[in-house]
């Protein structure tokens, strides 16, 4: 299993009787493509946090790639998400003054054992697959069109070849038909590489392109 | 990388940059400047005048006196009685004491009435003495002492003859040119109010004002303006202040 989630609850500090996650048990396995969805504000990017490890859940396990991410500490936990796990988040989170390529780059040089000469080419191969014409490459990404924007936080979130994907509502602002261009061009990379995708939406009109597709509700159990 | 990042991101927010860069100079230069402003202050406060324990005037702020004394700055309020300062120098916890008369001017520099034991006690900075450069302390009653730094604007040298006027304004209208001074005496330079005044005998400062004709046989001081009398040791000198 490459992500495993066991006995887990969270609930935010400022309102700690209410439980927002109570997984008992939920896992996702190598190469497979998960759709999450469900209402706004039940709860799905809390999941994704916690998987990621940018938020450590109350109780219960977190295993990713079979390692324990409830005992790591915060900087190994950042050390393992830069090394094994890609984020798109919904407001796409690039660094607005650097362009395209420093965007990418800088996502690369947390990672461990990169050759900094390969990175730009394996940008530029990610950018070019996204089709993000190159004259855009040197803009600073607060420049770009929110399209353009979410190719370059898809090729920063895959520089590294993660093992896992995950991405929290990167279609929310695109029209139907860019929506789609968006996903075939996410999942035939996903595919390529093998990596194992969690997707969160609340749209569900995207489910045709997951290998499975589940509601939140269906494994988490809100208790108030 | 990380240079590329924070160099963009300060590029990024030139505005702001800047704005701080500015603030913090401004706030480093205050800081310096005022301490700088303190320790000169102090300095020269400190340098002003050394070997005095005691200050005694008529009644006033004793910021006032402090001015009028030791600075030369404002106008001394009252004189004190002649006899007050017999008492003062009588009192055995006195080891000396100078007398100051203040009021006078000439060319806007203070004139200062004193006595010969100004020129034996009085000292500043690490008690240094005052020194002469040309002549000598005054003996007549119309002999007169410059500070160097009256001598040179004004351009006397030993001998010259100098009217008083009174009050402390550049232009008086009320001259005592009846009883012109010779100076007799310039001093070194010393960096304090003193390179400022003009130092006459208090007989002198006293038969100006009188009507007494030149070369009084016995001329006695009715007030000064101000004893200034160093103590022995601190002790004596407060207990006193209370008496």
């Amino acid at each position: 299993m490459t992500i495993e989630l066991h006995g887990v609850a969270f609930s935010y500090a400022n309102d700690a009787t209410k439980s927002l996650l109570n997984i008992d048990h939920w896992s996702v396995a190598r190469g497979e493509r998960v759709l999450v969805h469900g209402p706004s504000g039940s709860g799905k990017s809390t999941l994704l946090n916690v998987m990621g490890g940018l938020l450590t859940c109350n109780v219960g396990e977190v295993t990713l790639l079979g390692e324990r991410l409830d005992t790591m500490n915060a900087r190994q936990r950042d050390q393992f998400r830069a090394n094994h796990v890609g984020y798109v988040f919904q407001r796409f989170n690039l660094v607005p003054y650097l362009n395209a390529i420093e965007n990418i780059e800088l996502a690369s040089t947390f990672a461990a054992g990169k050759q900094r000469s390969s990175v730009r080419e394996e940008a530029t191969d990610l950018l070019h697959s996204l089709n993000v014409i190159p004259s855009d490459w040197s803009k600073p990404t607060s420049h770009l069109s929110m399209g353009q924007q979410q190719r370059v936080a898809i090729a920063r979130a895959l520089i590294n070849t993660p093992e896992i994907l995950i991405a929290d509502e990167p279609t929310s602002s695109l029209d139907a038909e860019n929506r789609d261009n968006f996903l075939r061009l996410l999942l035939g990379l996903v595919a390529e590489k093998n990596t194992t995708l969690v997707f969160v939406s609340h749209d569900l009109a995207i489910a045709q392109y997951f290998t499975r597709v589940q509601a939140l509700s269906e494994f988490n159990q809100e208790h108030c | 990388m990380f240079l590329t990042v924070a160099s963009k991101s300060l590029l990024n927010r030139k505005g702001s940059v800047a704005m701080t860069l500015m603030a913090i100079s401004v706030a480093i230069f205050v800081l310096l400047g005022i301490e700088h402003v303190r320790q000169q202050a102090r300095d020269s406060f400190a340098s002003t005048v050394s070997g005095v324990d005691l200050i005694v005037g008529a009644k006033t702020g004793s910021l006032n006196l402090l001015l009028y004394s030791v600075f030369r700055i404002g106008s001394p309020t009252d004189n004190i009685r002649w006899e007050t300062y017999e008492q003062v120098v009588a009192d055995p916890a006195v080891s000396w004491a100078i007398p100051i008369s203040l009021g006078d001017s000439h060319e806007g520099y203070r004139v200062v009435g004193t006595t010969s034991a100004y020129f034996d006690h009085f000292s500043y900075g690490k008690k240094r003495r005052i020194e002469f450069t040309n002549g000598a302390p005054f003996e007549g009653t119309f002999d007169a002492v410059l500070g160097s730094e009256v001598a040179k604007t004004l351009g006397y040298k030993v001998d010259s003859q100098i009217v008083l006027a009174h009050g402390l304004a550049t232009t008086s209208f009320s001259l005592h040119d009846n009883k012109p001074f010779t100076v007799v005496g310039i001093l070194a330079p010393t960096g304090t109010p003193v390179d400022q005044t003009i130092h006459v005998p208090l007989q002198g400062i006293d038969a100006m004002h009188s009507d007494w004709p030149q070369g009084p046989a016995n001329l006695t001081i009715k007030s000064v303006s101000r004893p200034a009398p160093p103590r022995r040791n601190r002790r004596a000198s407060l207990r006193l202040c209370w008496a």
